[in-house]
């Protein structure tokens, strides 16, 4: 397979100065005396990306996305190391292409053309198709300073992909569009991707990574801190985000075909060790949280029915265990353990506890300290992220009184691949049919 | 040792070369972009004003006027008698116009590339050595319009014009390469030293004082002549009075030693901002 990037142990760094006269002190310093603070936005970084692959470039605000971005587009010079890029390249960086604001958008398709090499004859023939794109009407022909982010955004990105460039990269560039372009683009992403061309994006969409790239690159502190699949890449990287834990095995990989898989911490999880230690424990005291402390939830675990791995991100449909690790301070008589899951817009998805289970928990004592393990199958919910409540009460169904209630004791990320689960929908079904008939 | 070294300075200037070739080719093949920056730039001058291109036939009368009555009528400065004209305005006006030309250029040269920050940080492969090439060649469109109104007034006061007017081509040429190099210098530097642009003004100031424009050259002291004689605007402006008012052949060494400035100027331009260029998106 023929490169397309490869970069070779780029370092990006800056000097910061804590006053602009400082810039100037340290030129005329007679003996070069030092005053700049080195900031390296990039340390040391290698990759190779094949012609044809897609890849999502993911981290926090900081972490480096960009100035890679820029650095592979030519824009910026790395301080040390090598980028070599293959093909023409055709960019959206940092919310927009360089269009010039006093411009008319039209005259910027023009001049955006012509930068990357076409005649005006040429642009004139691609004219309609990047309109037709853009979508943005008689604007068109007004300078892009009056445009929103919205319009400004649409003009780039059909400007950027109706060049025919070998390689595309797209930085956050699509998180102003509204939903319809998003789609619009994601279908000629994917285009690009059935024609062999190769993309490159930075989001902090993790759901697009995981639907539209084969692989990613993780960037922390300037550093690749995880390449390789999409997928286990993006479980990492959310499960870091969510709890600022890099989960346990993960290491910074260099060699690309390297994978983990979950036979890493089933290696890592003793034969011997008891039940409860298996349990991938989060803390819940940052979380907010309510309750008269008749008992207190202490840690609250997500993971596998089977394979007691820490779930961050799930599909739907697999076998999982919501677990409390509950210090109990006054005596229950009738303590009710449940939790519930609410999706972003704080709307009840469903909730489970010993009563919808129809079973009785025995009293509780002073002093103990119990783990209460609730066991079902995920059902099958729309993409996006969902937040698990927690909680101990003690009464009825009826009349029951909060011992203590964690509003978000866990984050959970719900990404599946399948068309309806993108819809925006809550619940995504599972066994449908559709049919046509002729009506006589 | 110093064989290495200066084996070491002929690669480097054969680098520098090689630097200057390539850089004069991106300038072809980007000549569509450059043609429709400057379309846009000379609209943006003139479009949507209200007596759109008049301007650039009311500045040069307006300039006229003024500084005519201030030197002419209050301090009653006579042109050279070898000039060719009795008018002081047109005499003035003849100077006035090529430094005009030369002094806006190299002005809004030293913005070219601040003011388009965005394509420089934004654009793939931004070939941002057009900028200044745009200013200037928006700015010459600007001063044929002036030249043709010199032409006319050169006509009502003299009666006539000489066959050696054409010569001003060659004259427009020169002062077109060597403000593309000085703008090139000044806008790559500029990026770095954001008080360029005051000492610019300075310079341009004592540039209009220290040419021979509202005074002849004959009032130099002999003793200082040749230092003025190094600045090039003085013998573009010796040239246009030569050949437009007195219809005589320009002076061949002053003509010989622009054309030196200005190529070389030129070629120190492209070098000079070609190894600035790779720092621009960073520091702006």
């Amino acid at each position: 397979m023929e490169i397309a990037i490869s970069v070779k142990n780029i370092s990006k760094s800056y000097r910061l100065y804590k006053a602009p006269p400082d810039k100037l002190k340290e030129i005329l310093n007679p003996f070069g005396r030092k005053y700049h603070q080195e900031f390296r936005a990039l340390n040391d970084v290698s990759f190779e990306i094949k012609k044809g692959e897609s890849v999502g470039i993911v981290g926090r605000n900081g972490s480096g996305k960009s100035t890679l971005l820029k650095l592979i587009c030519g824009v910026l010079q790395p301080t040390s190391g090598e980028v070599s890029v293959q093909g023409r390249v055709s960019a959206l960086l940092e919310l927009g292409a360089g269009f010039n604001q006093e411009y008319t958008g039209r005259q910027n398709v023009y001049m955006n053309g012509a930068l990357r090499g076409l005649t005006k004859e040429q642009v004139d023939e691609k004219l309609e198709s990047i309109l037709d794109f853009a979508d943005i009407g008689d604007f068109i022909d007004q300078s892009v300073k009056t445009y929103s982010s919205g319009m400004y955004v649409r003009l780039a990105f059909s400007c950027a992909v109706n060049v025919e460039p070998d390689i595309l990269i797209v930085d956050e560039a699509l998180s102003v569009g509204d939903i319809r372009f998003k789609h619009k683009c994601f279908r000629k992403i994917e285009s690009f991707r059935e024609a062999g061309k190769t993309v490159l994006m930075v989001t902090h969409d993790i759901g697009s990574v995981k639907s539209f790239c084969d692989n990613a690159i993780w960037i922390n502190n300037g550093k690749i801190e995880q390449i390789g699949k999409a997928d286990a890449v993006v479980r990492d990287y959310s499960s870091f985000m969510n709890y600022g834990l890099v989960s346990k095995g993960s290491v910074a990989l260099k060699d690309t075909k390297a994978q983990r898989g979950n036979e890493v911490s089933l290696v890592q999880r003793g034969n011997e060790a008891s039940f409860d230690a298996d349990i991938p424990w989060e803390e819940v005291s940052h979380s907010s949280s309510f309750g008269d402390g008749g008992a207190i939830i202490k840690r609250v675990a997500f993971y596998g029915k089977d394979d007691f791995k820490k779930i961050a991100i799930l599909e739907g449909g697999e076998s999982v265990v919501f677990s409390l690790d509950i210090e109990v301070k006054e005596a229950l008589d009738m303590p009710i353990v449940a939790c519930r899951l609410d999706n972003k817009y704080g709307m009840h998805i469903f909730g489970v506890s010993n009563l919808t289970v129809g079973e009785e928990l025995r009293p509780l004592n002073a002093g103990e300290r119990v783990v209460v393990n609730i066991e079902f199958v995920f059902p099958k919910l729309g993409n996006g992220h969902y937040v698990i409540a927690a909680a101990i009460a003690n009464g009825t169904n009826q009349a029951h009184v909060q011992q203590h209630f964690v509003h978000e004791a866990y984050i959970v990320q719900v990404i599946n691949p399948s068309v309806a689960a993108k819809m925006g929908h809550c619940i995504v079904l599972e066994q449908t049919w559709i049919s046509l008939m002729d009506s006589k | 040792m110093p064989l290495s070294n200066r084996v070491g300075a002929g690669e480097a200037m054969k680098q520098d070369f090689r630097i200057f070739l390539d850089f004069s080719r991106r300038l072809w093949t980007n000549r569509f972009m450059l043609k429709m920056m400057t379309d846009r730039e000379l609209k943006a001058q003139y479009v949507g004003s209200l007596f759109g291109l008049a301007w650039a036939v009311i500045n040069p009368l307006a300039l006229m006027a003024v500084y005519g009555i201030v030197f002419g009528y209050f301090f009653k400065t006579k042109p050279d008698p070898s000039s060719g004209t009795q008018s002081y305005m047109l005499y003035l006006v003849c100077g006035l116009i090529p430094w005009q030309f030369f002094a806006q250029t190299v002005t809004s040269c030293a913005d070219a590339l601040t003011k388009n920050s965005n394509l420089i940080k934004k654009a793939v492969d931004f070939p941002s050595e057009i900028l200044p090439v745009v200013t200037v060649f928006s700015s010459v469109i600007s001063h044929l319009i002036g030249v043709a109104v010199l032409l006319i007034l050169t006509v009502i006061f003299n009666g006539s014009l000489s066959p050696w007017t054409l010569v001003i081509f060659v004259y427009i040429f020169f002062i077109v390469v060597l403000t593309v190099g000085l703008g090139w210098i000044l806008s790559s530097l500029s990026v770095y030293l954001k008080d360029l642009k005051q000492v610019l003004g300075l310079v341009i100031m004592a540039g209009f004082f220290f040419t021979p424009i509202f005074y002849p050259a004959s009032r130099i002291p002999a003793a200082v002549l040749w230092i003025f004689k190094l600045n090039p605007m003085f013998h573009v402006v010796e040239g246009y009075r030569l050949t437009m008012l007195a219809g005589r052949p320009p002076v061949v060494n002053g003509l010989i030693y622009l054309a030196v400035v200005s190529v070389v100027t030129f070629a120190m331009g492209g070098i000079f901002f070609r190894r600035l260029k790779p720092g621009f998106a960073e520091v702006l």
